[in-house]
């Protein structure tokens, strides 16, 4: 049995995240303390660096190289960020972080605002986190009383002060350039890379963007060391993940795990296995930007190369199970739609390419599509992920071409035998009643919301194919399994 | 409220809260209040708690808000922390029979029972 490793998750409902006192004894600040008297930001970005922290944001760019760029970069000002926009569907890692122990990140931001040179913290966070906000704000207040933030820091020259901007919930503002403009108060558009923000961000100034759970595994990483950290996990990808286990699986929530933890641990251990004894199907990582893993690929150590390797992607955390009642083309539908909402509409790819990719799934799942709707699609999502200006779009077909090579048959079922396993895609399905099952009780009729359902009392009844709006209500109220589809 | 200005300072305050804690003979009652916990009934379970304590139906027993374990399939959670550093993490609460199970579980630890999602609860970084 897999155990679970809380590193980052440590304090989270433990400590009472309004009262600085209880984080101050289970060791908080004391990295503040250590780095700020003892060390030189040299010093702590080696440990950072080599720790081997990647940013938990998405991309998995290391952390220690990103802390020693924005370092180096000359400036009069600069700028730590934490982006806490956690816009991706089914995920909620960084609330939980935020609500639980607000304080391990404000902690860890004056450590990389005294480690780059920046006296002005940021954390940007949408408006619908309320309690998070309010929790934050308690936070800052308390900080500031102990000396924690504000004008020379333990009397040293450091000073640093943290501040709380909020989005309006847009997925694209996660991304850290439209993230960038959303905070100067202007549209959030993503802008062209490079420059990245370690050189020109904020304002035009250097500035550090690193995820909520990135800085919450920094204090740890000074107090303990960068071999202690690297003890946990993969080579490659050290220390923990925190997943946010959704969808058709029993033990729904927060789960944090080493890194090179496998995806079966991870549902069928932690999660305890899928609801109500169905069959695994697959289970979706990264979003809107990942793609979809079948039982084959389950024992794969999750890490940021192996994931991508099987065509999905860590992303921020997000894992929803899905069992054999899901249809992979409608799963691919739903992605794509989110993208398609939340595209900020600037380049021509990834607002009409998208827009076109959505109709042609959406005739699919109409029974429309006819033998060249396949290779369209194909040549659509790799015309979008060459071509799109930000991350969004880039990896907004991932979804639909992960579920293209891993599930093929599926997409050709729909194509050509217009059907659908799953029974999800509604125009491809009828409702039928077995005449030899039918023992006529007439409660379908009762329940069909457009009273399409004939026959009298104790005799068989038929459904109206022509009114029948496919809801499915016949099918679960059947007490004698007469109701089935086709 | 004293100013750390250095490792020093910032060990006295430590030690200080770590004594005052451990001087604490009390049972610890955890309520998950992160925004999951409350759209749970978090809310409805504190005030079940509070009413317990001030009846004295619970005795000496503190409650205190904290964020989310990550148990949401079995929200409302609470962790009762014994006065010996123990604790016993409780989910699948109803505000009707909490304080009943809070005070079956606050005279007898080892109680098995539905309610028990994990005992321990540790962090490893405390421990170092
Ligand atoms: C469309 C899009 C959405 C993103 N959303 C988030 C987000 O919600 N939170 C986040 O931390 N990073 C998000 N990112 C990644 C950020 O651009 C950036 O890489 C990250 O904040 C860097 O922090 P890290 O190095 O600590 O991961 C998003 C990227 C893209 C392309
Ligand atoms: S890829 Fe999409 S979200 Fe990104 S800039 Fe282009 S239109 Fe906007
Ligand atoms: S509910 Fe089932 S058994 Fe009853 S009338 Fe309808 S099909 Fe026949
Ligand atoms: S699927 Fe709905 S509309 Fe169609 S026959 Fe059954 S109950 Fe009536």
């Amino acid at each position: 049995m897999i155990e679970q490793v809380r590193i980052v998750l440590r304090n989270s409902g433990l400590i009472n995240p309004e009262d600085i006192d209880d984080y101050i004894s289970v060791r908080g600040y004391e990295a503040l303390v250590k780095c700020l008297t003892e060390s030189s930001p040299e010093d702590i970005i080696q440990t950072v660096k080599a720790s081997g922290l990647r940013g938990r944001g998405g991309g998995g760019f290391p952390t220690g190289i990103k802390w020693e760029v924005t370092a180096a970069s000359e400036s009069d000002e600069k700028f730590v960020i934490c982006n806490a926009d956690e816009g991706d569907p089914g995920a909620f890692m960084d609330r939980a972080v935020l609500e639980g122990d607000p304080h391990s990140v404000m902690e860890a931001m004056t450590i990389a605002g005294y480690c780059i040179g920046s006296s002005k913290g940021i954390i940007y966070i949408r408006a619908e986190y309320p309690l998070a906000i309010e929790r934050l704000n308690t936070a800052i207040a308390q900080s500031y009383e102990y000396g924690f933030l504000g004008e020379n820091i333990f009397g040293t020259d450091f000073s640093f002060d943290i501040e709380l901007k909020f989005g309006a919930g847009a997925f694209v503002c996660g991304e850290e350039t439209s993230l960038i403009k959303s905070v100067e108060g202007k549209r959030g558009e993503p802008v062209v890379k490079p420059p990245y923000p370690a050189e020109s961000g904020l304002w035009g100034k250097p500035t550090l963007v690193n995820n909520v759970e990135t800085y919450a595994n920094i204090s740890p990483i000074i107090l303990n060391g960068a071999q202690w950290f690297r003890s946990f996990g993969d080579e490659k990808s050290p220390g923990t993940k925190v997943f946010a286990l959704a969808g058709k699986v029993n033990k729904v929530g927060l789960v944090e795990v080493p890194m090179g933890t496998t995806l079966r641990q991870v549902i069928f251990e932690v999660g305890g296995g899928i609801k109500n004894g169905k069959e695994f199907k697959a289970v979706q990582t990264g979003g809107p930007s990942g793609g979809c893993i079948t039982s084959e690929n389950l024992d794969t150590p999750i890490t940021y190369d192996n994931l991508k390797a099987i065509d999905s992607m860590m992303g921020s955390g997000g894992m929803i199970v899905l069992d054999e009642d899901d249809c992979m083309v409608n799963v691919a539908k739903f992605y794509l739609e989110f993208s398609l909402d939340e595209s900020c509409g600037k380049c021509t790819p990834c607002r009409i390419g998208n827009t076109r990719l959505w109709e042609m799934l959406d005739d699919i799942t109409k029974g429309r599509a006819d033998d060249n709707t396949m290779e369209k699609l194909e040549v659509l999502c790799n015309t979008i992920k060459k071509s799109a200006l930000c991350g969004l779009g880039q990896a907004s077909p991932n979804p639909v071409l992960s579920t293209m090579k891993y599930f093929r048959d599926e997409y050709l079922e729909h194509i050509n035998d217009k059907k659908c396993r799953a029974g999800v895609c509604k125009a491809l399905i009828d409702y039928a009643i077995n005449p030899d099952k039918c023992i006529g009780c007439t409660l379908c009729a009762r329940n069909c919301p457009v009273m399409c359902i004939h026959g009298e009392p104790k005799k068989t009844h038929v459904i109206d194919q022509d009114k029948c709006i496919k809801c499915g209500s016949c099918l679960s109220s059947c007490k004698f399994g007469a109701v089935y589809y086709s | 409220m004293k100013k750390i200005t250095d490792m020093k300072s910032y060990l006295e305050v430590k030690n200080e809260l770590s004594e005052i804690k451990k001087q604490n003979t009390n049972s610890k009652i955890l309520i998950g209040y992160g925004t999951c916990g409350i759209a749970a009934g978090a809310g409805e379970i504190y005030e079940a708690l509070e009413e317990s304590i001030i009846s004295g139906e619970i005795l000496n027993c503190e409650l205190v808000k904290v964020g989310c374990v990550g148990y949401c399939h079995a929200e409302p959670t609470i962790e009762l922390q014994y006065p010996d550093g123990t604790s016993v993490l409780l989910g699948n609460l109803h505000p009707h029979t909490v304080p009943e199970v809070v005070a079956g579980y606050l005279s007898n630890f080892k109680k098995k029972g539905k309610h028990v999602l994990e005992k321990n609860v540790t962090c490893d970084v405390t421990k170092v």
